[in-house]
């Protein structure tokens, strides 16, 4: 009789202290993951005005433009314009290419070679031909092309982020 | 055997947690489990419940003058169980100072300081300051009025030490005033240092407790207690258990149900009236008995006496006997003392029950509070959550009010004893208009200026007076069809109304004019000069507002204006009915 009074006792206490764990706990880690399905930082996947395609050179040499944003936010801020990345926007005739800075392989920046006519990642040396297709080096896919539209001559980009380190271009 | 078994075995040779597990449960118990002993456990399980709701609030926190409120608004709007993870942690330190002071008063009784458990004791002393330290420092972290103004009460009594206060101070806030460097400091000191002394001391607290055992009850002989005695577990940890689950429940509840208060971002240039929290209240209390040089009797002296009481207890009360007879000074000691705590605090609390300016303050900083978190919202400015608050029309419009209108009219029951002016609760509403109708020259309104010559039209129906009110209420709406094709303007002709008031343009006539009354560019005009022609004229006693206030003062008076139909109480005049939807002041000042 009195073990099972113990026992009874025993399973009782587990039960009260699992239960005020679980109150506790479960709510915190739900707050603390809650990034999961939350997008604090705004601003991006939206159509940004960058250049005239006058400003474009006719040859077909990339220009790299910042990317501002009017008013950004992260998480509590509202914030006033600011550069939130850059694209190279490429000419051919009428027609203009825009290719992010951001390397596919692991998210370095891209730049412009000028004497070698490639783009080059400085951080693990992949390189990229002018139409963005790999020409050497790790990067597992080609620079990512953004869409495009002109609008009264002006051109503007739909600036948005994709999966870093896969083959195929999937939005992040 | 087992795989289980098998496995607990093997865990067990390499780890050695049974051994661990037996020492930690079979603590024998003399004079058996008793409910007298759950309090240290408890505020032990409370700690456990800051420290996992704590990191919640950290993993959210920016700890700058500029973000802090910002980003605890932040956690409680976006977060999902946010402002219930906040509200947990907040009334989880209010009941960890009750648990602890329970706590220290079972000790007390039992004489379980004394002999040899010396070490105990202080060492339970040192964790009390730490909660308390915990609680001050937790106080500010959300830079909003009350952790604001509340703390630097806090660090100026620091300051008020004899020789060293001024070096403390400046340590304490991180240098000549409030700021980031206050921020960081605080948030340090409460992450950090405060729960990683709290760990060490809270580690030799319960090793000395195992090393002395407990102390049974005095009014039990040792042969008693020895034969009585049990084992830890499982009876006492059940008795534990119990006890925990009911605070971490009522804690949990508190969090759901009330959540944590966040008042309106700190701002240096308000003049708002600091508290403390309810456990500081005494101490608060007790400031107010001392004046000038006798300062440092209530902040210093006092309670460094109580605490130094507290501190050479045990080597005072060194008589072997327990028993309550035997210790009655000592008993009547912490009785007396604890009976001035509580005697202070609720002193505090009905001072302020009975205080009208405490009333007003709260109805504002609700206000204030709700207006901020509205705005906040859309996103905070970089600038920071108090430049948001001192850049909104509504609340610099009110501090403008306050301090500029308010010694002439009344606004919602508060204002001078003998008005100057007409008062402005829910002022150009339909209910204010019904009353103008009725009764221009009551003392409420323009029987104590010089504007006169309005006769009452208390003598129309009801009907006739409710559709003079909504033709002149109109007048701001810039869709209404023009004042003669409106419904109500045979009245407005019957009763002569356009003899004194011009509805169709600016033009002065016997009364002010009531074209585009109650639009913003109206009161702006009344503001500026109320003594225009088109306006009150000769017959106008309020200074011209143009000359005194900054445009932006002014402007933002006349949002401010604009929006007190809205927040008005309902029963603010007698004959109020519904004051129409207005628009929203800050779409009209954009």
């Amino acid at each position: 009789m009195a073990e099972d009074r113990r026992t009874v006792l025993k399973v009782l206490t587990g039960v009260l202290g699992g239960g005020a764990a679980a109150i506790v706990a479960g709510p915190a880690v739900r707050a603390i993951v809650a990034p999961v399905t939350l997008d604090p930082v705004r601003g991006v996947g939206d159509f940004v005005r960058l250049a005239n395609l006058e400003q474009v050179p006719e040859d077909g040499t990339p220009l790299n433009v910042a990317v501002v944003i009017e008013q950004p936010e992260d998480a509590w801020n509202k914030l006033p314009p600011t550069q939130v990345g850059a694209v190279f926007l490429v000419r051919d005739g009428t027609n203009v290419t825009a290719f992010s800075t951001i390397c596919p392989h692991l998210g370095c920046g891209i730049d412009y070679v000028p004497d070698q006519s490639t783009f080059a990642c400085p951080c693990h040396e992949s390189s990229f031909a002018k139409d963005g297709a790999v020409a050497a080096g790790p990067s597992p896919r080609g620079m990512d092309t953004l869409e495009t539209r002109v609008v009264d001559g002006a051109i503007e980009v739909k600036f948005e982020k994709f999966k870093i380190g896969t083959s195929d271009k999937v939005p992040a | 055997m087992s795989a289980w078994t098998r496995f607990l075995t093997g865990l067990d040779e390499r780890i050695g947690f049974r051994k661990l597990l037996k020492e930690g449960l079979d603590e024998p118990v003399p004079g058996g489990a008793s409910w007298a002993y759950v309090f240290g456990s408890a505020t032990l399980v409370v700690f456990g419940v800051q420290l996992l709701t704590g990191l919640v609030l950290a993993v959210y926190y920016s700890p700058s003058a500029t973000d802090a409120w910002a980003s605890v608004a932040y956690l409680e709007r976006a977060i999902t169980f946010g402002a219930f993870v906040r509200g947990i942690h907040h009334h989880a330190a209010g009941v960890m100072v009750v648990l602890v002071v329970f706590h220290m008063l079972q000790v007390a009784l039992y004489g379980a300081y004394k002999k040899p458990r010396e070490a105990n004791w202080l060492s339970g002393l040192a964790l009390f300051g730490l909660v308390l330290a915990f609680a001050l420092t937790g106080y500010l972290l959300p830079w909003d009025q009350t952790g604001y103004w509340a703390t630097k009460v806090a660090t100026s009594i620091a300051g008020t030490v004899p020789v060293v206060g001024e070096s403390i101070q400046r340590i304490a806030q991180g240098g000549n005033d409030y700021g980031n460097l206050t921020l960081t400091r605080f948030y340090a000191l409460h992450v950090i240092v405060l729960p990683l002394t709290t760990c060490a001391i809270l580690g030799a607290h319960i090793a000395l407790f195992r090393k002395h055992g407990i102390t049974y009850s005095p009014t039990l002989s040792a042969d008693a207690a020895k034969k009585r005695t049990e084992h830890f577990w499982p009876k006492q940890v059940f008795y534990d258990a119990v006890f925990c689950f009911l605070v971490v429940v009522v804690v949990v509840a508190m969090g759901a149900r009330l959540g944590a208060p966040l008042q309106a971002p700190a701002d240096p240039s308000s003049n708002f009236i600091a508290r403390p929290e309810w456990y500081f209240l005494f101490l608060f209390q007790l400031l107010k008995y001392f004046e000038g040089p006798l300062q440092v009797v209530g902040t210093v002296i006092i309670p460094g006496a109580v605490a130094t009481f507290l501190v050479v207890l045990p080597f005072l009360d060194r008589g072997e006997d327990r028993r309550f007879t035997k210790r009655l000074p000592f008993l009547a000691a912490f009785g007396a003392g604890l009976g001035v705590v509580v005697l202070l605090t609720l002193l505090a609390k009905r001072h302020d029950a009975n205080d009208p300016t405490i009333a007003a303050q709260q109805k504002t900083s609700a206000r204030e509070a709700a207006r901020a978190r509205e705005l906040a919202a859309s996103g905070v400015p970089t600038q920071g959550a108090t430049y948001m608050m001192q850049t909104d029309p509504l609340v610099r419009g009110e501090r403008v009010f306050r301090r500029e209108c308010l010694s002439c009219h009344v606004l919602e029951g508060e204002g001078p004893g003998e008005p100057k002016g007409p008062d402005l609760t829910a002022y150009a509403s339909k209910a204010w208009i019904r009353q103008v109708l009725r009764d221009p020259d009551s003392p409420r309104l323009y029987g104590r200026t010089k504007v006169e010559g309005m006769e009452s039209y208390a003598k129309l129906s009801d009907a006739e007076i409710s559709t003079l009110v909504d033709f002149v209420y109109a007048q701001r709406d810039p869709e209404a069809p023009a004042p003669d094709e409106r419904p109500g303007s045979e009245l407005v002709d019957a009763n002569d109304c356009g003899n004194c008031h011009d509805f169709e343009d600016a033009y002065g006539l016997e009364g002010p004019a009531l074209f585009r009354y109650g639009t913003l560019t109206w009161m702006s005009q009344v503001i500026d000069d109320a003594g225009a022609d088109h306006l009150f004229g000769e017959m106008n006693d309020m200074p011209a507002f143009e000359e005194k206030l900054s445009k932006p003062d002014r402007e933002a008076l006349a949002a401010f204006l604009m929006s007190l139909p809205e927040r008005a109480p309902k029963d603010a005049w007698p004959y109020v009915d519904d004051p129409g939807p207005v628009p929203s002041p800050r779409s009209v000042t954009k």
